[in-house]
């Protein structure tokens, strides 16, 4: 080696240390001067916060994993760090972070991945169970005042008073009925929007065995033909795994023949009772005629997947909510564990949010109770996940309350909710992706 | 505590290199003592007293073995014995004294290392049903008990005094930079620096440079490459059936994770040992570039291969013996190797298996492979080392012939799938850096002086650069495994 070269080296090993040392003393100045993060609203998580020492945590190790959490975690400048990241693998070539898939042009979508057989099992025997408690009843009384026999079995039962008392009330209400209605997930009917090569479990599938598997009971909701129907237009957003207003919308309009409502202006008393064409003639009428006003609250979304994932950080989307042109209903919101009344479905506060999807109901509560001006008299409960947030506001006209529980944070039973809050119909609302994953429902149904 | 976490590079090494620096010269062995004891109990507080008896006890038996030497080459020189033979004969007291202290270290490691593998072994030969509590393997174990009995041998053939400073023993012991992960570094190359060494700025640089890149190595391609293999094993062990393809990219992507794991923290530990001014001798050489296995192991962990080749290989014997008693040298070198890296069965059968190849090598295979092309030679290396990290990797023996199998489409289902390509082409990135950096290529791209203007500085930049991009991965990516707490 030439002395010049010999000299320029050792010169550069000389900056070279210099800037290391300079670079981890900056960072941890700048550790120290900023005041620490409660949460990542990139992320969505609460951020670790500095541990307190003690002996115990000390001697058990806990407390060096916490204030490994906590320095990583209160890092500064953790946001851009990790957009450079998701940047420079991206340059390398990936397509896939936190099990989200960077779809063409843009369109973020989160895998599909395998469910837990048994744990499906358990859920959809739980709700076939729910479904012969509840609809299998009314067969029964029916029977009941045709067999002179049967009744006599049932009144020689303990359970008769009971049993009568039922009668009366059933003969009150109108026969209940349970829906099952599962959103596909947005990689399930875009699937020709996955990077090259990826592949994905089939949500479709899944959607058809649970549809065999479930009593006849049920009334299933083809949710997936459904969105495949308007798949041309914005059903999900892009940088969030929800689907949009709009997807909800169509959805609505497509399974209100089903649910049996109908518009107001064709509504009388005996609505319920009408035969299965009228039901269909109506939903014509109504979907010809019933109008919505659509505003965008917001044009600042970016989801969850991005911020999960970290790609399309600088991704902008908007928030539709739709109010109908002609008679839009009061309602009282009723968020019954956080004991507060609103008078909103819609929680501005959330647009200050990353998550501004919570912007519906708030976000994700255990049991809410929605009172509305309703000319109806039905009730409807509904047993749903983060995606029934912006299709509830489309069901306010057609119910005069509507009871929403979500098993993943509803610590009591359907039992508990039934005998507070009376209902005529009992509707499942799942994305796919949470009902094939979620573990609540069975604890939910059965004690 | 381990290098790349953000404990380590931006508090524990910061203050300890403050506080090193500013100490004069005669405490500076204390305070990185002392931090090494601090980096050892930060994640293995309950060892830390085992670690300081096994310190304490080494010391004394060093010492001891050295008097006692003294005496009776006192004694000998006494008699005027000139017969060169009889000199070297040591008394009995000293043998003694010797074997004792070998035996107590190995008990220790065999107790906290071999105790459960001994038993089930027994268990599963004898159809007994003994019961034992399985204690957990005290991090670094391995390597600081070989490190410490490197020295009562070279004490004992009298290379090296016995060192009568014990805040320099226990640094020989315990100094945090090859602490857990080695290098095994002999007492006979840095028993000098202990007393002397010369810290420098440039140094200092240069300890840089080999911490960064050592921590990329681990940080961005070994844990990348470790989540790639983690998913083919989840999916291996989980009982799904996958590609032939798919079963190669799990083997190769382990055969990069660990090579960049542990080369990095060997790197980190050579970094880092500049930084304080030691040398500590490479650890790695690039062992994937090698023409057979018998180049392969010449390179890599060769701080492993010299501790077994000084220690038992060559004590046996060597190969200056009869064919069959070198080949039962081998074969007991190579064992007591697979061993050494955990008590399962599966490394004994990974350490004999490069045995029987070394050995095949020796006797049988070379002639015949310096006559092929050179791509031939790579090809049929990387192959045999690709197959013996499958022993490696394996629970069992019986597992691991089973992935082999799922490697040539016995059990697997078909050659390529869609997903499988995904998995190749969307780390394409990672797949190339991986390679480039098995080789010198990549470390040529970055030393290369003579840019136009000013070498250094492009250089420097690259150097921060990778940091950077290294410290954005440990923020992004929570996989961060520690491959060596079989070790």
């Amino acid at each position: 080696m030439l002395e010049k070269e010999k000299q320029e080296r050792k010169q550069g090993d000389i900056i070279l240390g210099m800037m290391f040392v300079i670079f981890i003393l900056v960072c941890n100045l700048g550790n120290y001067i900023l005041a620490d993060q409660e949460k990542s609203q990139e992320e969505n998580r609460s951020l670790a916060q500095k541990p307190e020492l003690d002996k115990q945590s000390m001697i058990r190790g806990s407390f060096m994993d916490q204030y490994e959490d906590y320095l990583s975690d209160q890092f500064i400048g953790r946001d851009a760090f990790r957009e450079f990241n998701i940047f420079v693998k991206m340059v390398g070539g990936s397509r896939m972070e936190s099990d989200v898939f960077l779809g063409e042009g843009g369109q973020l979508l989160k895998n599909i991945t395998k469910p837990d057989q048994k744990m499906l099992d358990a859920n959809i025997e739980a709700i076939n169970s729910l479904a012969q408690e509840v609809v299998g009843k009314n067969a029964e009384d029916k029977e009941g005042v045709e067999n002179q026999a049967a009744q006599i079995q049932v009144v020689e039962n303990q359970a008769a008073e009971e049993q009568e008392n039922d009668d009366q009330e059933v003969e009150n209400q109108e026969t209940r009925r349970v829906f099952m209605l599962l959103v596909p997930d947005c990689t399930e009917i875009y699937q020709e929007l996955l990077p090259e090569f990826a592949t994905v479990e089939s949500e479709k599938e899944w959607f058809d065995t649970i549809e065999n598997r479930i009593s006849d009971d049920i009334i299933w909701i083809d949710g997936l033909s459904i969105m495949s129907k308007y798949k041309k237009e914005k059903l999900y957003y892009r940088t969030d795994h929800h689907w949009t207003t709009l997807g909800a919308y169509h959805m609505f309009c497509e399974c209100k023949n089903i649910l049996g409502v109908s518009d107001k202006t064709d509504e009388s008393g005996d609505q319920e009772e009408a035969s299965e064409e009228q039901a269909v003639e109506n939903a014509k009428k109504s979907e010809n005629e019933k109008q919505y006003e659509v505003y965008p609250i917001t044009t600042d979304f970016n989801g969850m997947l991005s911020g999960n994932s970290g790609f399309c950080p600088n991704e902008r989307e908007e928030i539709d909510v739709y109010i109908p042109k002609e008679g839009a209903v009061s309602v009282i919101v009723n968020y019954v564990d956080q004991q507060k009344r609103k008078t909103s479905l819609y929680d501005r506060y959330m647009l200050e949010e990353k998550d501004k999807y919570s912007v519906f109901l708030g976000g994700n509560s255990s049991l809410i109770d929605i009172r509305t001006t309703s000319t109806s008299e039905k009730k409807i409960l509904l047993i749903k996940d983060s995606f029934a947030n912006c299709f509830i506001p489309f069901l306010t006209e057609y119910y005069s309350e509507i009871v929403v529980v979500d098993p993943r944070y509803y610590s009591g039973t359907i039992h508990d909710v039934m005998d507070t809050y009376p209902v005529d119909d009992i509707l499942f609302l799942y994305s796919g992706a949470t009902f094939l994953n979620d573990n609540n429902i069975k604890g939910f149904i059965m004690d | 505590m381990v290098f790349s976490s953000f404990t380590f590079i931006f508090t524990f090494l910061p203050i300890t290199l403050i506080l090193y620096y500013i100490s004069p010269r005669r405490v500076k062995n204390m305070i990185l003592l002392i931090s090494s004891l601090v980096f050892y109990a930060w994640g293995e507080l309950i060892y830390i007293g085992l670690m300081v008896l096994s310190i304490l006890f080494n010391y004394f038996c060093g010492k001891d073995i050295y008097l006692k030497m003294c005496q009776n080459e006192n004694d000998s020189s006494g008699h005027l014995s000139v017969d060169g033979n009889q000199k070297k004969q040591k008394n009995m007291g000293v043998r003694i004294s010797f074997v004792i202290a070998i035996i107590v270290n190995l008990l220790i490691l065999g107790f906290f290392k071999y105790y459960g593998f001994l038993i089930d072994t027994i268990n599963t030969v004898a159809k007994t049903k003994i019961e034992y509590r399985q204690l957990g393997l005290p991090v670094g174990i391995s390597f600081y008990t070989f490190q410490a009995i490197s020295y009562l041998i070279d004490v004992y053939r009298g290379e090296v005094t016995a060192q009568k400073n014990i805040i320099n023993f226990a640094l020989y012991i315990a100094m945090f930079p090859q602490l857990i992960a080695g290098p095994i570094v002999r007492y006979i190359d840095i028993e000098i620096q202990l007393k002397w060494r010369e810290e420098s700025l440039q140094k200092f640089g240069e300890g840089t440079r080999y911490f960064i890149v050592g921590l990329g190595k681990k940080v961005i391609l070994a844990n990348s490459m470790g989540k790639i293999f983690e998913s083919v094993s989840q999916n291996f062990s989980s009982g799904i059936k996958m590609s032939i393809m798919m079963m190669w990219v799990g083997a190769i992507a382990y055969t990069l994770q660990i090579y960049f794991d542990f080369s990095g923290y060997s790197d980190m530990a050579v970094g880092l040992g500049k930084m304080f001014g030691f040398d500590l001798k490479k650890n790695f050489d690039y062992p994937y570039i090698s023409k057979s296995v018998t180049e392969f192991w010449r390179r890599w962990h060769i701080s492993l291969g010299t501790w077994f080749r000084e220690y038992v290989y060559i004590p046996l014997g060597g190969n200056r013996v009869s064919a069959k008693k070198h080949i039962r040298n081998l074969l007991i070198v190579w064992m007591l190797t697979g061993l050494w890296h955990g008590a399962q069965w599966n490394f004994v059968i990974w350490g004999l298996y490069y045995g029987v190849l070394l050995i095949f090598e020796k006797y049988y295979l070379t002639k015949y492979l310096t006559r092929i092309p050179k791509i031939l030679q790579h090809l049929y290396t990387m192959l045999m080392i690709v197959i013996g990290w499958v022993f490696f990797f394996s629970e069992s023996a019986g597992s691991a012939l089973k992935y082999l199998g799922m490697m040539v489409g016995i059990g697997s289902k078909g050659f390529l799938h869609s997903q499988d390509c995904f998995v190749i082409v969307s780390n394409w990135g990672l797949w190339l850096a991986g390679i480039i950096c098995c080789t010198s290529i990549g470390s040529g791209i970055l030393n290369r002086n003579g840019y136009e203007g000013n070498g250094k500085w492009f250089t420097d930049l690259a150097y921060m650069m990778l940091f950077v991009i290294t410290i954005s991965w440990l923020i992004t990516d929570s996989f961060n495994p520690f491959l060596y707490f079989r070790f």
